[in-house]
């Protein structure tokens, strides 16, 4: 803070000509300029998660008003084999998945990070499909993609190899779904990209006078500098595939299948809510998926100590 | 005033609204505006179905507002999946549309609630005295009327007369076949065809079938006091004569099948001449329209030799009701009225919202049919002079029954537990869910 | 300095400054400078086939719009010899309304979204970078957090509230919220760029008499131009991409949005004609690219800064 700063701090008072600590002095601007966030805050934000956590103990239809029902969606959601699948999918879609597309979009980053020619150009291509995954428009493509007369049968067709229907297969419908995910490395490895670049040349040089092959080097340098930022896309990437909805509900047309191999905890969700209309189990489901990413979460940031260096 | 008080104040009350909120739901049907208004007024009607049904429903929907030049009717399609995913929402909201189609599947639900009409109020402005007791019946739940039938149905089988020809196979008779001739004629196709075409789509994931499936064999899925009589062994013999078809190679595989669910009607194997055979419920015309090259014919359901006498039955394939909220169930009553009985409507409908269920509206279609038209109405008068008395709608609670059913189903297919295991958990599942919605 | 890693740390005893001469002889560095073309070639052959192999699935799909349907899934190269453009005209008329009503309901959105976010969430920013006030650490945290919430557990109690508000069914659940600053992303966004402003000027204005709403507005805002465009750019995409939620709270059809009308197309009643989807999905990925292409500046800028510290 300024000087001038502080002394403002030191002569403000409030109408009784108490002096007004300086962390309160702009109680009243503060107050207006975010009168609008407060009103969304508490109005749509935890209004509503209260009120969710209030419905999670209710049988609520809609129709009627909600009944209230103690423990029964909770006892429940512990013999529901669909929820348990649901699970299933939702974990291994997140833990496969996030670390693929890191994993891509920090090899390719790499790769670019050397001032090469056509950096920019190939920036924008491999970053157009990060921008395009999330929309239906895609989703649909992928599913005609990886049908049984899609687009990678007939590529296969042309090398001879018999294609199978790959969305309609509970081995592959999820993998579908992984390989659009790990197409969508472009944004995170923007990010790595200007991480990288603020890797100072010199330690490069450096090692590499010092004999360090480029892998040692990758492995020593650039790994654990730019892990505050790997650190960081893990952390969004594992909330973000948690709640994945649209590609799971356009590839498996609603359904999450075959054989629920793609029922995301989104989708079973939805289908409960607005489907069977089971509000109230709905929104269980829903705590328990905020429990879930809250914990993943805590455990990243946890776990990081050990692997994420801080240049501070 | 201090910023957290006002903080805990307002969550307070944004909780205590939520929660309000959820008291304020839907329940009581005012029975207001039981009378014609002869102000001007607008309704609106809502119903499932492109392409030609909607033609067809605006070219009544215009018809009637010339007879009743004050009443202006809104009208709002869209298609089968997110009709009950919104309709449900927009009943709550209290948005929802004055007039609805219906479906059996959830007249019971809906009625139990409180969210449809007791249309016995409106019997001033709708008669339903055309229509058979039976079918009438069916639009009823705990004695009153809630929904006015508008068509029947039934579950037989496209066959494709183009293919079985090309490939000089006898088409069985319409007059009845077996569950082995069935087979046979499948059996041939795929050999005959080389593999290019299977024999059939197979059944598995759809109680209408399932329910004429466990009438042959003397049992029911509902019986007409809500509950779930389904013998679990039935429905593993349901499930086992289709695996065996998948496994005899005669149909597509259960990945082809798996991403076929839910495919467009001209997307659908029989259209695009994959299979030769498909059980449909009887909407023959749209997927001969969807398959214009292929001539398609129709047939009962197979049937053992000693399947049940009376195990027909006509399922009414779609209804109007009116919403409880409704401002104006009078004139709703009236468009109702106007839909059902109408000589001007039974020609603008025709048969593509099935045959109709109104013997008059029948009478006065049946000559002008062709082509397929006019094989569904000679299949329906054929199912018509079989049947039995009508199974009972879906039950409060069982409106999951279809997915529950073909959830398993794919399950089984892929071999992930057997029909028998399958089916106990597919009744166990089943009553559970109609026990919760009590 | 704390040390978590077994790094090998680079030795501080050498200055960055000192550049000693390359000592290895002439013909290594130069067989050196060849290799790295051979290899810089390489690379780029890499990169090529990589961009390719990304791109494929969305090339082949406005190649296979302009192609007649029917023909679609015969071909799968990228090869145009047609330029039929059938499939527009069929795929416009073939729901319920002309998609450009649609299309239309989309853009609505989108631009109240956009104003929404620009107006609340630098206010929101401006008083976080700029205030002191009391549980300020918690109101932020509390920002942070419900950038992690899943939407999910807000919809069904939201649902509830817009029904009885009579808001379903209108734009309104989807505009108003980000006049309510809930996008916390941009808020978080803002604030970082905020406070990369000096403060100075801040207190040049305020010894010229003036109130934070003069610094706001006069100070502050002109100078937020690229948190501010990188914030419109991010909003018109994800709203225009959205879907869950148009879906929930937008029951009639006529009101669809161009995502979840798109939907529409595989849903089973009646035709499907896959040559008029692809047709209508390029229809709806164009305004994306567009804004792809004039705002990739901020883009990537936007989301390096959030990405870094």
């Amino acid at each position: 803070m300024s000087a001038l700063g502080e002394l403002r701090a030191l002569r403000a008072r409030d109408a009784q000509g108490k002096r007004i600590p300086a962390s309160r002095r702009d109680d009243k601007a503060a107050a207006v300029f975010l009168a609008p966030w407060l009103i969304g805050m508490v109005g749509i934000t935890l209004g509503p998660i209260l009120a969710s956590l209030y419905l999670s103990f209710t049988n609520y239809n809609l129709l009627q008003n909600p009944t209230f029902t103690g423990l029964t969606n909770i006892q429940r959601m512990v013999e529901d084999t669909n929820l348990g699948s649901s699970l299933v999918v939702t974990l291994v879609y997140t833990v496969v998945s996030v670390p693929l597309q890191l994993a891509a979009a920090l090899l390719v980053a790499v790769l670019l990070d050397r001032g090469m020619r056509g950096l920019s150009f190939y920036r924008s291509v491999l970053y157009l499909p990060s921008l395009l995954g999330g929309s239906v428009a895609i989703a649909v493509l992928w599913r005609l993609v990886f049908g049984g007369d899609g687009l990678l049968n007939a590529l296969l067709a042309v090398f001879g190899i018999q294609g199978q229907s790959w969305i309609g297969s509970p081995n592959t419908a999820l993998g579908t779904l992984i390989i659009l995910h790990v197409w969508t490395f472009g944004a995170p490895m923007v990010i790595f990209l200007a991480g990288l670049r603020q890797i100072p040349r010199q330690y490069y040089e450096a090692a590499s006078t010092d004999g360090a092959t480029r892998w040692r080097q990758f492995r020593s340098i650039t790994l654990p500098l730019l892990s505050p930022i790997v650190f960081f896309n893990l952390v969004l990437g594992i909330i973000g595939a948690f709640q994945s909805f649209t590609q799971a509900y356009v590839i498996s047309n609603g359904t999450g299948g075959p054989t629920n191999s793609t029922l995301f905890i989104t989708l079973y969700l939805y289908q409960k809510a607005f489907g069977s209309l089971q509000m109230g189990y709905a929104s269980a489901i829903a705590w328990l998926l905020l429990l879930i990413v809250g914990a993943a979460t805590a455990l990243n940031f946890w776990a990081s100590k050990y692997w994420v260096f801080y240049d501070d | 005033m201090h910023l957290r008080s006002r903080v805990i104040g307002a969550v307070a009350i944004a909780t205590a609204s939520v929660l309000a909120v959820g008291g304020c739901a839907v329940g009581n049907s005012n029975g207001g505006g039981a009378e014609l208004s002869k102000d001007p007024v607008t309704i609106s009607l809502n119903w499932w179905g492109a392409g030609a049904r909607v033609t067809a429903t605006e070219e009544a929907v215009k018809a009637f507002e010339k007879e009743h030049p004050n009443i202006t009717v809104k009208t709002q399609s869209t298609d089968w999946g997110s009709y009950w995913d919104k309709l449900a929402t927009t009943v709550a909201g209290g948005s929802a549309p004055d007039v609805m189609q219906f479906d059996q599947i959830y007249v019971a639900s809906y009625a139990q609630r409180g969210a449809i009409a007791d249309l016995g109020q409106y019997s001033k402005y709708l008669d339903t005295s055309d229509l058979t007791k039976n079918v009438r019946d069916t639009g009823q739940y705990d004695g009153k009327l809630y929904a006015v039938p508008i068509g029947l149905n039934s579950i037989g089988v496209a066959v494709n007369r183009t293919v079985l020809d090309e490939y000089g196979i006898d088409m069985p008779s319409a007059k009845g076949w077996t569950w082995d001739e069935m087979n046979t004629v499948a059996k041939e196709v795929t050999e005959k065809s080389g593999g290019k075409v299977k024999g059939l789509d197979p059944f598995g994931g759809d109680t209408p079938s399932l329910t004429l499936w466990a009438r042959q064999h003397g049992g029911a899925v509902f019986d007409d006091k809500g509950k779930v009589v389904l013998k679990p062994s039935m429905l593993a013999d349901y499930w086992q004569y289709a695996l065996d078809q998948i496994d005899a190679g005669v149909t597509p595989s259960p990945s082809q099948l798996a991403e076929g669910t839910n495919a467009a009607l001209d997307q659908s194997d029989i259209a695009t001449g994959k299979v030769a055979m498909t059980f449909i419920p009887s909407n023959l015309s749209a997927y001969q329209v969807a398959a214009p090259s292929q001539k398609l014919d129709m047939l009962p359901m197979p049937a053992a030799a000693d399947a049940k006498k009376g195990w027909q039955y006509l399922k009414s394939s779609m209804y109007w009701s009116i919403s409880s909220k409704s401002k104006h169930p009078a004139e709703a009553a009236e468009l109702i009225d106007f839909l059902t009985t109408s000589p001007k409507v039974g020609k603008i409908f025709g048969a593509e919202r099935g045959m109709p269920a109104n013997p008059a509206f029948q009478k006065q279609i049946t000559p002008d049919l062709s082509g397929s038209d006019k094989i569904v109405m000679d299949y329906v008068k054929q199912v018509t002079a079989e049947s039995g008395p009508p199974a009972p709608i879906t039950p409060v609670g069982a409106q999951d029954a279809d997915t529950l059913l073909a959830q398993i189903w794919q399950n089984v297919q892929f071999g992930k537990t057997t029909p028998k295991a399958g089916a106990e958990q597919y009744v166990t599942q089943l009553k559970k869910a109609i026990q919760d919605a009590q | 300095m704390t040390d978590h890693s077994t790094a090998l740390r680079p030795a501080p005893a050498t200055p960055p400054a000192d550049r000693r001469p390359d000592p290895r002889p002439e013909t290594v560095r130069v067989a050196k400078a060849r290799g790295s073309r051979a290899g810089s070639i390489a690379k780029h052959t890499v990169l090529i086939l990589l961009s390719l192999v990304m791109l494929y699935p969305v090339l082949w799909m406005v190649v296979s719009s302009l192609r007649p349907d029917g023909h679609i899934f015969d071909n799968p190269s990228l090869v145009l010899n047609t330029f039929d453009t059938e499939n527009y005209t069929t795929g416009w008329s073939a729901l319920q309304r002309p998609f450009g009503v649609y299309l239309a309901n989309s853009a609505i959105i989108v631009i109240g979204a956009i104003i929404g976010n620009l107006v609340s969430c630098s206010l929101a920013a401006y008083a976080f970078a700029r205030l002191s006030f009391r549980y300020k650490r918690l109101a932020f945290g509390a920002m942070l957090v419900t950038m992690m919430l899943p939407i999910q557990v807000l919809i069904i109690p939201q649902y509830v509230i817009y029904s009885q508000l009579g808001w379903i069914n209108t734009f309104l659940p989807l505009i108003v919220p980000k006049f309510l600053a809930t996008d916390g992303f941009f808020v978080f966004l803002m604030v970082q760029f905020i406070r990369g402003i000096p403060r100075e000027l801040d207190e040049a204005a305020r010894i010229d008499g003036a109130g934070h709403a003069r610094i706001f507005f006069q100070v502050i805002l002109p100078l937020m131009k690229p948190a501010l465009a990188t914030a419109a750019i991010f909003t018109f995409i994800w709203t225009w991409n959205d879907f869950f939620s148009q879906l929930v709270f937008v029951t009639a059809p006529d009101k669809y949005t161009a995502s979840v009308a798109l939907r529409q197309f595989i849903d089973p009643t009646g035709q499907s004609d896959f040559g008029a989807l692809f047709a209508m999905s390029v229809v709806t990925l164009v305004p994306v690219f567009l804004a792809f292409l004039f705002g990739q500046r901020f883009l990537l800028r936007g989301i390096a800064t959030t990405g870094g510290k």
